[in-house]
């Protein structure tokens, strides 16, 4: 069946079968890296993907639930050259070990913030609490997250 | 039942030699002893690249950049950068003109494993990456001094140029002493290594040279490596520990999409496709016939305690996990109030390695599903 959708402000159609999970047809279709498969169960946050401006687990999304609709993922950001504001945040405060997890991290903490920019670090991190970080890098992730929030509350990153 | 044309048209060597990439001639049988001399399971060992060759380490472009090989890998411990920083300190080159080149096992000498913290060692002690990085610094401060006609003792090497200690205008840049050429020369086990007291590089906070393909989702992880003709498998794994294969019917699966071959070999099974989700609901789908194995031992609800894991460990007759906890009151005299607790616990060492195809189990550690099937309650 053929599916369309906008990927990364492009679009895009692709020919599998609509049950198909989301992550799949970013992955092997559009062959995307930003998103990767951790559990496959939606538990570990690392296939999240932001659309129709919510953080959500392409893993567990069949590709037929965004037919028409929007998917941005990591690299649909920013790129090595010209990093969003976020992506610098995390380049700035070397928020990372071996970065399977960023993609999640990334993602949820942009599509949190972009929503509430004012929001606790407390809430910061119950909106993080699904997105797991195996090489413990959450304290520097943090520090990249409250960066960017402060050039959200000062206009300054967008 | 057969991959779509487009990936049965190119093989891997094809893929290679069309991309360039240096094929090595095989010539390991004559490493010397010094370089091969240990063979633990993270030294450096014979393949298709001589290790025992400055050439399978460092290359110099006619520009002066700097490539350099290594089997060790960068999995997150930062070593892109730090090896990098050693290329860099020890030839006498800046960082921005070093290009690390990590695990490509068609042009990076063999170097085993990367684990158990050995990487750094194996590379910054005596042999290997450092050596070579150090031999083939004398070799261009050699070169040099045929070049400029000033004595070796009396140059340095440094920021990419050979220049004589005395006049610093007096110099030949690295990239015009080798102009693209090869060294074609050994390891030399007495090329001397830079003292701490000397370095500008090493030592000094760099940042991570990859993080920002990291943080903008451009860095290549397994499940991303695509080869031309590359299949995807997916195993089958049986619903209870112990559970025998008895029938596979292939054509439950014969008209799914992508399905290239069901792979059997005697209790294991797999499914072989062109694309991954084409595996899985092919995986799925095959209908299997097993033994009912073994009845799960029983539990009391109550009492999940670790005497029931030691049982369980047994049962699975796969040293799994297990712990044996005593407790006991020091004295009857009422005054401590403390218990001490001795306790011997096991843990099967699951790699963690594959990030993928794992399975969360309600104790929060990830087992393969079939550890998990088993584990549901008492895993931990």
């Amino acid at each position: 069946m053929r599916i369309a959708l906008t990927v990364n402000g492009q679009r895009q159609t692709v020919d599998v079968d609509p049950a198909t999970p989301l992550l799949y047809v970013l992955s092997d279709d559009l062959q995307l890296r930003g998103p990767k498969f951790g559990c496959g169960l939606g538990q570990c946050g690392s296939c999240t993907v932001i659309s129709s401006g919510r953080a959500i687990r392409s893993c567990v999304t069949p590709v037929n639930a965004v037919a028409g609709g929007d998917v941005t993922t990591l690299e649909g950001l920013g790129t090595p050259e010209r990093p969003h504001a976020i992506q610098q945040a995390f380049i700035d405060q070397q928020a990372a070990q071996c970065g399977f997890c960023l993609n999640g991290v990334i993602l949820t903490a942009k599509a949190f913030l972009d929503e509430r920019p004012d929001a606790a670090d407390a809430d910061v991190q119950r909106a993080l609490t699904g997105v797991l970080c195996r090489c413990f890098s959450h304290t520097r992730m943090l520090q990249a997250i409250r960066q960017y929030a402060g050039g959200l509350r000062r206009g300054t990153a967008r | 039942m057969a991959p779509p044309a487009d990936r049965r048209d190119w093989s891997r060597r094809e893929f290679l030699r069309a991309s360039g990439a240096l094929i090595v001639t095989f010539g390991a049988g004559a490493v010397g002893g010094d370089v091969l001399s240990a063979q633990g399971q993270f030294d450096t060992r014979a393949s298709q690249v001589d290790p025992g060759q400055l050439d399978s380490w460092i290359a110099v472009n006619a520009d002066g950049r700097v490539t350099a090989f290594t089997g060790k890998c960068e999995l997150g411990q930062g070593m892109l950068t730090a090896q990098t920083q050693l290329v860099a300190e020890e030839l006498g080159v800046p960082v921005d003109r070093v290009h690390l080149t990590m695990c490509d096992t068609e042009v990076c000498p063999d170097q085993g494993t990367t684990s158990g913290s050995q990487s750094t060692p194996t590379n910054f002690n005596e042999r290997n990456l450092a050596l070579a990085a150090a031999t083939a610094r004398e070799a261009l401060v050699r070169l040099g001094s045929a070049r400029l006609g000033v004595p070796a003792t009396d140059l340095v090497a440094d920021n990419g140029f050979v220049a004589s200690r005395a006049d610093r205008t007096k110099r030949v840049a690295f990239g015009d002493l080798v102009a693209g050429r090869k060294f074609s020369l050994p390891l030399d086990g007495r090329a001397k290594r830079r003292t701490p007291d000397t370095w500008t590089v090493l030592g000094k906070p760099v940042r991570r040279l990859d993080m920002p393909d990291l943080v903008t989702g451009r860095a290549e992880y397994v499940d991303n490596i695509r080869v031309p003709g590359m299949l995807h498998g997916v195993v089958v794994r049986p619903p209870t520990v112990g559970a025998t294969l008895m029938q596979v019917d292939d054509r439950s699966v014969s008209g799914l999409p992508g399905v290239v071959k069901v792979v059997r070999r005697n209790n294991f099974v797999g499914v072989v496709a062109g694309k991954p989700f084409e595996a899985v609901q092919a995986a799925r789908a095959l209908k299997l016939t097993w033994t009912p194995g073994p009845a799960l031992p029983r539990t009391r609800a109550s009492t999940t305690t670790c005497a029931s894991s030691r049982r369980a460990t047994r049962w699975w007759s796969i040293p799994a996990m297990s712990t044996r906890c005593w407790g006991k009151r020091p004295t009857s005299s009422g005054r401590r109030t403390s218990i001490r607790i001795r306790c011997t616990a096991r843990w099967a060492a699951l790699a963690r390695s594959p990030m993928s195809k794992r399975i969360k189990s309600p104790c929060g550690r990830r087992h393969s599903p079939r550890i998990r099937r088993a584990a549901a309650s008492q895993c931990c």
